[in-house]
């Protein structure tokens, strides 16, 4: 798999309903270890949202401390956590809403 | 960083479109997608190649033109007998502003549009073959 497979994807919940499309992967580096630069990336989960107006300027939240309005243009809406996807199909990416909700990320 | 202390970072705003820079110092590509592996079981998927070159970017742009893009791409491969440009892991030193490899970029696959332009177009030019004054 490929992280353009990801990202633009449209992410649904297992109820139906519509979480918004995927702007970006959260990847921390936590992997196995493979060469100079240490441990690779893992996917922890994906930055789910209905816009993508912040993303695309690169104001990323918790980035951009002033001024205020920037930070509200760079919220990424919900981080999906990896373990709650049940299936990426060709068209969409389905998530576990209960799954979701145990985890404080409502749907 | 996160908590844990281990790094966190945004793959498309963080890595994509950043700049692959070899052992030498000197400019090797962008980076324009990233292979990710997913392992059997619960565990959580590994990024385990840097993509670059066009192949790679046919991927990012999609519809039409991607295919176009991923035709243009197979030619040049089939005329240099090469796969397409895939920087394993584990030659990457460093992921700042840019990502710095421990190789050469001579070994890299990602380098060969270039080298394609540069054999069959710019050698092609007459003169093109003088050293730089």
């Amino acid at each position: 798999m490929r992280l353009s497979d990801l990202l633009g994807r449209r992410v649904v919940g297992s109820d139906g309903a519509e979480l918004g499309h995927v702007h970006d992967v959260l990847l921390v580096q936590d992997g196995p270890t493979a060469g100079v630069a240490g441990a690779q990336f893992r996917v922890h989960g994906l930055a789910v949202g209905r816009r993508a107006v912040g993303t695309r300027l690169g104001v990323v939240e918790g980035h951009v401390e002033r001024p205020r309005w920037l930070r509200i243009l760079g919220r990424r809406g919900r981080l999906v956590p990896w373990q709650t996807i049940t299936e990426i199909g060709p068209d969409q990416i389905t998530v576990d809403a209960d799954a979701l909700l145990a985890l404080g990320e409502s749907s | 960083m996160s908590p844990s202390g281990t790094r966190r970072l945004w793959a498309a705003l963080d890595l994509l479109d950043h700049q692959i820079v070899d052992c030498d110092g000197r400019l090797a590509g962008k980076v324009d997608d990233l292979e990710i592996e997913i392992p059997e079981g619960d565990g959580l998927p590994v990024v385990t190649e840097i993509l670059s070159g066009l192949g790679a970017l046919a991927g990012q742009i999609g519809g039409e033109a991607g295919t176009w893009l991923t035709s243009i791409e197979a030619r040049i491969a089939q005329r240099h007998d090469q796969t397409m440009g895939r920087i394993p892991w584990s030659v990457v030193v460093s992921v700042v502003e840019h990502v710095e490899m421990s190789i050469a970029r001579d070994e890299l696959d990602s380098n060969r549009a270039e080298a394609w332009a540069r054999d069959v177009v710019i050698d092609k030019i007459p003169g093109a073959r003088h050293e730089a004054e």
